[in-house]
């Protein structure tokens, strides 16, 4: 039972010794979609904390959101 | 590999650009050090894991067709079609782990020897254009600071990192690239493939973006903004130089046996060192270059700011921008005054450009690197005009050959390299993107946010234990949220 390679004794003959080659297509779909998903992910978390934030924003008054201790502790208390 | 002499050329170039990697990691660290100094301290957090995460996201694009491009795309596609490149696609054995025995999927293109060779170099040889990729895209970081929302500038990275600068490289950065076969295109170490494109880029980004809120006064008058912390900027900037050595090093191919045939090239055998183009060079001449354009941006930079840190620290590396086309033949004194004229060029266009247009390049990052570099090019062409672009051409140049019959470097083409370059891939490309980005509500962040600052409540201030000096920015802040100012 090897996963690829199973002796060193011929290492000139040795091509690809990573392990389960031949499924390279599979792993690029793989790879695709957790770039793709990625990118998804992070523009929703990055739009919902601005929208927190803008909520917040609203309550408190934007003049204490321009004061950097008030803002500070406000998004620390709420988060 | 069997033979002692290949297997020595071989594991020692892949030793070298392995270490030229690690050199230029520096560049990217620069760049997160500067641009943090540069943010107010409302935006550090942002402004640094903007520009930190691009590294994963060009790298795993850049895997998965970024390096495909540069070997598929040196023929201009809709004349010469793609070139087969079975050893840079992801799915290829030749991308993981090899020994560089038989590979499973045979093809005509990929001979054993081919198959010993790429089994050693690819990685490596991917892994230095890949940090060519990370500086390209984290060019336009610094000018988009304080204003862009992360997932557009992490949208336009890919664009730039993977896409469009790799084109260019194909086209203008590889001894078979129709630029430099048909227009005798020379540009050794980026001035336009990587500084250009990157600048344009980023202007291209900025008009869609705009100016950060502020920055102008109502009559239209720019308001200086101040750093947060100018001694980091210089530090990242430091930093940049460092990993700018790593860079002009992997640039070269470090050793060729030059008569062996494989160039066209017969005779007595003559081991040497060549640019991306295969035509000589060495790294003692590229370090006399290096450092006499880097001392020429500095001195010019020093004297037209008057001795401002800033403005001098980024007249050194718009110095070394500016002689990169051509560095690998230009005496050191060239090298020099060349930097020179470049700093010049690049101080005066952002002064310019920014009153003219209102654009707002927060670190100088189109002067520095796409001003320069556009300038840079089209000097090479004038200096080197008549110099053989290549060593292996096929076709006739259009704007005249050598004796040996390749195309001769000369002004037109480096005119029409740099415009392309810097325009046709750089800015267009970013400013469509910007335009949909911006139509999608994805790329500027909201007013608010803006003028409270982009480190919100996931972030917290960077400096908690801190007290905070209000500068006169923060009175103008208070305005903007009146609706004055």
């Amino acid at each position: 039972m090897s996963t690829n390679v199973e002796s060193w004794a011929d290492v000139a003959s040795l091509g690809a010794i990573y392990p389960f080659p031949g499924i390279e297509w599979a792993l690029v779909i793989v790879a695709v979609v957790v770039w793709v998903g990625w990118h998804c992910w992070q523009i929703k978390s990055e739009n919902d904390e601005y929208d927190t934030a803008l909520r917040r924003y609203n309550e408190m008054g934007l003049d204490k959101a321009l004061d950097h201790r008030g803002r500070h502790d406000a998004m620390m208390d709420g988060s | 590999m069997t033979d002692g002499l290949d297997s020595l050329t071989v594991i020692f170039t892949e030793f070298y650009y392995w270490v030229t990697v690690v050199i230029m990691f520096l560049i990217h660290v620069g760049f997160c050090v500067y641009e943090v100094g540069a943010s107010r301290r409302k935006n550090l957090q942002h402004t640094l894991m903007k520009n930190t995460m691009l590294i994963p996201l060009v790298t795993i694009t850049f895997f998965y067709f970024g390096w495909w491009i540069y070997f598929a795309f040196p023929h201009f596609p809709l004349i010469g079609g793609f070139l087969d490149a079975p050893f840079a696609v992801p799915w290829s054995e030749l991308m993981g782990a090899h020994m560089g025995g038989a590979v499973t999927v045979q093809t005509a293109s990929l001979t054993s020897d081919d198959t010993m060779f790429w089994a050693r170099i690819n990685g490596v040889f991917w892994a230095a254009f890949l940090l060519f990729s990370w500086t390209t895209a984290s060019i336009v970081s610094g000018a988009v600071i304080e204003r862009i929302k992360t997932q557009a500038f992490l949208i336009v990275v890919v664009l730039v990192g993977s896409v469009t600068w790799i084109i260019d490289a194909a086209w203008g950065w590889s001894w078979n690239g129709w630029m430099v076969q048909l227009w005798g295109y020379h540009d050794a170490y980026a001035s336009s493939v990587v500084h250009g494109i990157a600048g344009g880029s980023a202007l291209g980004v900025l008009v869609v973006l705009g100016p950060r809120l502020g920055k102008f006064a109502a009559d239209g008058t720019p308001r200086d903004i101040p750093q947060n912390n100018p001694w980091l900027v210089t530090v990242g900037l430091f930093l940049i130089y460092t990993g700018f050595w790593g860079f002009y090093a992997a640039c070269n191919i470090p050793i060729i046996d030059y008569t062996s045939g494989v160039l066209g090239v017969e005779g007595e055998p003559f081991f040497t060192a060549t640019n991306i183009y295969l035509t000589p060079t060495s790294l003692s001449a590229i370090t006399f270059n290096f450092l006499m354009s880097l001392s020429g941006g500095l001195l010019a930079g020093y004297v037209l700011s008057r001795g401002q840190p800033f403005w001098s620290y980024s007249g050194g590396l718009a110095g070394v921008i500016t002689a990169s086309a051509g560095n690998d033949l230009y005496h050191p004194i060239e090298a020099m005054v060349i930097a020179m004229v470049g700093v010049w060029v690049a101080y005066r266009m952002h002064h310019w450009v920014e009153r003219k247009f209102k654009i707002d390049d927060a670190v100088g990052a189109v002067a520095v690197h796409g001003y320069a570099g556009f300038a840079g090019t089209v000097i090479a062409g004038f200096v080197l005009w008549g110099y053989p672009s290549n060593v292996a051409g096929d076709a006739a140049g259009w704007f005249g050959n050598t004796v040996d019959g390749v195309a001769a470097i000369n002004p037109i083409g480096q005119f029409l390299g740099a415009v392309l370059m810097f325009w046709g891939l750089g800015f267009l490309p970013c400013w469509a993107l910007a335009k949909i980005l911006d139509g999608m509500g994805w790329l500027r962040v909201p007013r608010e946010i803006e003028l409270a600052g982009l480190d919100t409540h996931d972030y917290g201030d960077a400096f908690p234990y801190h007290g905070y000096r209000d500068t006169a920015m923060e009175d103008i802040d208070r305005e903007l949220a009146k609706g004055q100012g």
